[in-house]
C-alpha cells in the first residue's frame, strides 16, 4: 500500500440556534473539557468565548490553542476562508465544531461538510431557548428563520429550562414536536456534549461508554440512545443498502460502517438524520461492519436486525 | 497626463454640464492646482491671473467633447477589477480594464468555442476559469459538463455564473471534487440518467472545486492589480470617485490601498466602507474615528456598511407578503433583525454614517423601523444614512425615508439586467413595475443616487442613467412608466446625488469653484441625445484632480 494515504475526512458538527440560545456556553464547556479530544471550534467572534487564560497555550489573530489540545478559530470575514485555512493547517484534529451565526440556516452549513471530501458531517444540533422561542416564532420577521433552524437540525437541545418562574418548556417541546416530531429532543446539555464528543468514535459508544471516562468527566449519567451492531462476510447490494439506510421507520439516528458490496467493491457508510453518504473505500476489507443507533424508546434492535437480514437476503 | 501644479489652465469644451444651479451650462472651465478655479466663458479665469502667477493657458483639447462632473459610483466593489484574471463568458459584450472587448457568448456552443480558444494561452494542466455566464439569456441547451469536456478533458474547466451562486464545470473538475453519480448532494445537478451534469449550485457545493483550484475572488480583489483594474474600469466609464462598499480593511490592506491610490497615475478616488456589523458598535465607532484620520484625497475612509438581507434574484432577499411569486420560501437575514436594530441605534448614537444593504421590502422596513427608533432616542440632523439597493420600497417606505432624513441609493441597473426575471420569477408584476422606484424617491424628496453594484452588473453610469430614464427590459417591457425620471435627474443622481450620500458633495459632484477638477469627458451630450441612446454615448476618459486620463 502506498505510504502516503489520504487522511480520513475531518468530522464536523454544527451548533445552531438564535441569539442567546446558549451556543457559546456549550462551546465553552467543550473547549475547557478534559475529554482528550482535539476539537477545533469555529466561532463568529472570540469576544464571546470565555476562555480561562491559564489554559491558553498560544494565540494569534485568528486561532487560540489550548493546553488540552483544543483550538478555537474566529470566522472573521468568511466561513469558507476559515474552513479552508483549517483544512490547510490540519494538524491532527479529531473534530471540527462550527458555531453558526444566530440567523444561519444550519442545514446550509451542514452542506459544506457534506460536499467537501475532506470533511464529514456528523451532526447538526440546534439549541432552543425555551424562554424566548415562542415569542420568536410569533415574530413574522423571525419565525421562518427559527423554523429552518429546527427543521435543519438532526437533534435539538432545549436550554434555559427552569430559569424563570413562568417556565415554558412544556409548550416549547410541543411546538417543536409539531415542527420536527421525529428528531431527538434533549433537555440536558450533558447528553448533547456526550453525543458531540463521540463524533469521532464508534457510534456504539453510547452504550459501551456509558460509564466510561469521557462521559463521566462530563458528568453524563444517562444517554438516551441504543445501538445495534452487525458484523459478517455477506455482501450486500448497493440498491438494498440504500433502501435500508433510507427507511425512516427504522428510527436510525446515526449509522456508520464499512461494507462489502455485491459487485466486489467496498464502501464506507455514514448516516445522520436523513443524510446518507456512501463512499467508495480505496482498500480491501474482509469483514463488513455496521452500527446503527437510535433514540431509546423509538429504536428497536430486533426491528433493525430483521430489516437488515431481509436486506442481506434480497441482495443475494 | 497634464496636471500643471501651478498656473491656470482654461479648458474649452463643446459644452460643460455643471450641475451648479448658478451656472448650469458653460463653455470653459479653469483649473488650478487640481481644483476648479472658475467656470463660464473664455475669460472666466482672467480675474485670477494676477493672483496666480499672471499667466492663463488656454487648452482646447476638449473642444469636441461634453464635460460633466466626474461620475460618482455610490455602490460598487473592488472585485470588479479582479474578475479579469479569468476569462469572461457572459452574454453581453463587456470591456476589460485595458479596453479589450470581450464579445458576448450567446449559446452553449459559443461558450465552448470561446473557452477552447482561451485555453490555448494557458500552460498545460492549468485550469480554465471563466465568469459572468448567465444561462437565463441562452435559448440553447443548458450549459453542461459535456460542453465543457469539449473545451478540455485534461484541464479542469470552471464557468462561474454571473450571480456567483452557480457554476458549471467539466468532468475533470468534478473528479477533482470527488463528485460522481453516488454523491448524495442536493446542489449537484444531474442528467436524467443520474450522472452529474456539471452544474453545481450554491457555495457549499462549489467550494470543493474552488478550494482545489485556488479560486478566491475576494483575495484577488485585495491585490494591486485589482485596485488598478478597478480604477481603469472606472475611468473608462467616466467615474472619478467610487465606493468599495464592504471591506474588512485590515491593516495590511489599508497600507496597500494607501500606497496604490497615492500613486501619481492612479485614476480614482476610492471610498471603502468598513464592515460595520461583525464587531460591537463601540468598536466600529472607534475604528471609524481612527480610519478618518488616515484619509487621503484619493482614499476616503470612515464609511460603514451594514447588511440586512440577501439578493432578490438569489431568493435570499427578505420580502413582505405575498413573498416570491414562485412560492419560494422567504429569504435570509444577513443579520438578525434584533441585532440589526441594536447596531443601527448604537452606531447612530455614536455619530457614524451608515450604508445599509436592504434588497427586499421586509428588509427595508426593518431598517426603517430601526432608524426611526434611533432618531427617536438620539435625534440627529443630517446623519445621511443611506438605504443601499432598496429595490422594493413602497410609497409608505419612501415617505418614512423622507421623514427620517434617510437617503436612498437605488440599483437602477437591475431594471435591465434582471427586470424580466423579477416580473416573471421573483416578486411578480405589481412589485416589479415599481422596482428601484427612482420616481417615487424624487416625488417624496428623498435624496437619490443610482448605481451598478459592479461587478454584479458592469460599472457604467450612462447605462445606469439609461435604465432609470427608460426602464426597459430585454424582452421590451417598460417596467413602470411612472417611475421613469428625466435625464437631468438621472445625471444629478450619478453626480451630486451620489456625492451627497458619501458626504462629499462639498468637494465633488458638480463643476463649480473650489471643487475637485473631476470631469467625465463624453463624446455626446446626454441632454441632447434621444433618451433611448443615452447608454451609447462614448466616454473619452476622465480628468481627476486636474490629471487627465484618456481611454
Amino acid at each position: 500500500m502506498a505510504g502516503l494515504q489520504k487522511p480520513p475526512p475531518l468530522p464536523v458538527s454544527v451548533i445552531s440556534g438564535y441569539l442567546g440560545a446558549g451556543k457559546t456556553t456549550l462551546v465553552n464547556r467543550l473547549l475547557a473539557g478534559g475529554h482528550g479530544q482535539r476539537i477545533m471550534v469555529l466561532v463568529n467572534d472570540f469576544g464571546e468565548i470565555a476562555l480561562d487564560e491559564s489554559l491558553i497555550e498560544s494565540r494569534d489573530d485568528d486561532i487560540i490553542a489550548l493546553a488540552n489540545g483544543c483550538m478555537c478559530c474566529q470566522i472573521g470575514g468568511d466561513l469558507y476562508d476559515a474552513i479552508d485555512k483549517i483544512l490547510g493547517r490540519r494538524t491532527s484534529l479529531d473534530h471540527l465544531l462550527i458555531e453558526t451565526s444566530g440567523v444561519a440556516d444550519p442545514s446550509k452549513i451542514g452542506q459544506i461538510a457534506i460536499a467537501e471530501p475532506d470533511l464529514q458531517l456528523r451532526a447538526i444540533v440546534t439549541l432552543v431557548d425555551v424562554q424566548n422561542f415562542l415569542d420568536g416564532v410569533a415574530d413574522p420577521l423571525l419565525s421562518d428563520t427559527l423554523e429552518r433552524q429546527v427543521r435543519g437540525a438532526h437533534a435539538l437541545l432545549l436550554t434555559k429550562i427552569g430559569t424563570h418562574e413562568d417556565d415554558k418548556t412544556g409548550d416549547v417541546a410541543i411546538r417543536i414536536a409539531e415542527m420536527a416530531a421525529e428528531k431527538p429532543l434533549f433537555r440536558d446539555e450533558d447528553q448533547v456534549l456526550a453525543m458531540l464528543l463521540d463524533a469521532n468514535d464508534d457510534p456504539s459508544f453510547v452504550t459501551k461508554n456509558l460509564n466510561g471516562n469521557k462521559a463521566q468527566k462530563l458528568g453524563v449519567h444517562s444517554v438516551p440512545f441504543e445501538s445495534w451492531n452487525w458484523q459478517g462476510e455477506t455482501a450486500v447490494s448497493r440498491v438494498c443498502l440504500e433502501a435500508f439506510l433510507n427507511r425512516n421507520e427504522l428510527q436510525v439516528f446515526r449509522a456508520k460502517g464499512q461494507l462489502l458490496l455485491a459487485d466486489g467493491s467496498a464502501v464506507v457508510v455514514h448516516k445522520v438524520g436523513k443524510q446518507v453518504e456512501i463512499t467508495r473505500l480505496q482498500r480491501e476489507i474482509l469483514t463488513s461492519r455496521l452500527v446503527c443507533i437510535g433514540l431509546r424508546g423509538k429504536f428497536s434492535r430486533s426491528y433493525v436486525e430483521e430489516a437488515w437480514q431481509r436486506c442481506l437476503g434480497a441482495s443475494g | 497626463m497634464a496636471g500643471k501644479k501651478s498656473g491656470i489652465t482654461v479648458f474649452k469644451a463643446k459644452k460643460i454640464i455643471t450641475m451648479d444651479p448658478n451656472c448650469p451650462v458653460a463653455s470653459h472651465v479653469a483649473v488650478h492646482e487640481g481644483k476648479i478655479l472658475a467656470v463660464g466663458g473664455k475669460h472666466c479665469a482672467d480675474a485670477w491671473a494676477d493672483h496666480f502667477g499672471g499667466k492663463v493657458d488656454h487648452d482646447d483639447r476638449f473642444k469636441k467633447h461634453v464635460l460633466t462632473p466626474g461620475f460618482v459610483e455610490g455602490h460598487a466593489h473592488m472585485m470588479a477589477g479582479a474578475m479579469w484574471e479569468y476569462f469572461y463568458a457572459g452574454y453581453q459584450d463587456r470591456t476589460d480594464p485595458d479596453g479589450k472587448l470581450w464579445p458576448g457568448l450567446d449559446s452553449a456552443d459559443a461558450v465552448t468555442a470561446g473557452l477552447r480558444k482561451a485555453a490555448e494561452s494557458l500552460a498545460d494542466g492549468k485550469p480554465v476559469i471563466a465568469w459572468g455566464f448567465d444561462p437565463i439569456f441562452l435559448t440553447s441547451e443548458r450549459l453542461n459538463r459535456k460542453h465543457l469536456d469539449r473545451v478540455s478533458k485534461d484541464r479542469p474547466v470552471v464557468v462561474m455564473h454571473s450571480n456567483f451562486h452557480l457554476m458549471t464545470v467539466n468532468s475533470k473538475a468534478l473528479e477533482l471534487a470527488g463528485y460522481d453519480r453516488n454523491t448524495n448532494l442536493e446542489g449537484m445537478a444531474r442528467f436524467p440518467d443520474g450522472e452529474p451534469n456539471g452544474e453545481l449550485q450554491e457555495m457549499a457545493v462549489m467550494f470543493p472545486v474552488m478550494r482545489r483550484l485556488g479560486i478566491d475572488f475576494r483575495a484577488l480583489a485585495r491585490t494591486e492589480r485589482a485596485m488598478r483594474g478597478f480604477a481603469r474600469t472606472a475611468m473608462r466609464v467616466g467615474v472619478t470617485t467610487s465606493t468599495d462598499l464592504f471591506s474588512e480593511l485590515p491593516e495590511d490592506d489599508l497600507a496597500g490601498l494607501l500606497a496604490v491610490t497615492g500613486a501619481h497615475d492612479f485614476q480614482l478616488r476610492i471610498v471603502p466602507a468598513l464592515n460595520g456589523i461583525t464587531e460591537p458598535a463601540a468598536e466600529v465607532a472607534k475604528r471609524v474615528v481612527e480610519l478618518r484620520k488616515r484619509s487621503t484625497d484619493r482614499l476616503r475612509l470612515g464609511a460603514v456598511k451594514l447588511m440586512a438581507d440577501g439578493s432578490i434574484q438569489g431568493y435570499t432577499g427578505r420580502l413582505k407578503w405575498p413573498g416570491y411569486i414562485t412560492g419560494h420560501e422567504n429569504g435570509i437575514w444577513n443579520t438578525p433583525p434584533a441585532r440589526l436594530k441594536e447596531q443601527i441605534i448604537a452606531l447612530h448614537a455614536a455619530g457614524v454614517q451608515m450604508h445599509i444593504h436592504v434588497n427586499g421590502d421586509e428588509a427595508s422596513e426593518a431598517a426603517l423601523d430601526a432608524l426611526e427608533e434611533a432618531q427617536a432616542r438620539h435625534p440627529r440632523f443630517d446623519h445621511r444614512h443611506v438605504l443601499q439597493h432598496c429595490q422594493m420600497a413602497d410609497e409608505a417606505q419612501f415617505r418614512r425615508m423622507a421623514a427620517l432624513g434617510v437617503c436612498v441609493n437605488l440599483f437602477a441597473n437591475h431594471i435591465w439586467y434582471f427586470g424580466d426575471q423579477h416580473y416573471e420569477r421573483t416578486m411578480g408584476p405589481d412589485k416589479a413595475m415599481r422596482i428601484d422606484a427612482c420616481g417615487s424617491a424624487l416625488r417624496h424628496g428623498v435624496p437619490l443616487a443610482i448605481h451598478s453594484d459592479a461587478p454584479v452588473t458592469p460599472m457604467g453610469p450612462l447605462h445606469v442613467a439609461w435604465c432609470a430614464v427608460n426602464r426597459l427590459t430585454p424582452s421590451g417591457r417598460v417596467l413602470g412608466e411612472d417611475q421613469r425620471i428625466s435625464v437631468a435627474d438621472a445625471l444629478h443622481a450619478l453626480t451630486l446625488g451620489a456625492a451627497y450620500t458619501l458626504k462629499l458633495d462639498g468637494e465633488i459632484g458638480s463643476i463649480e469653484i473650489g471643487k475637485q477638477a473631476d470631469f467625465a469627458i463624453l463624446e455626446g451630450d446626454p441632454t441632447k441625445v434621444k433618451p433611448a441612446e443615452l447608454r451609447d454615448i462614448g466616454v473619452a476618459g476622465t480628468m481627476m484632480g486636474g490629471r487627465e486620463f484618456l481611454v
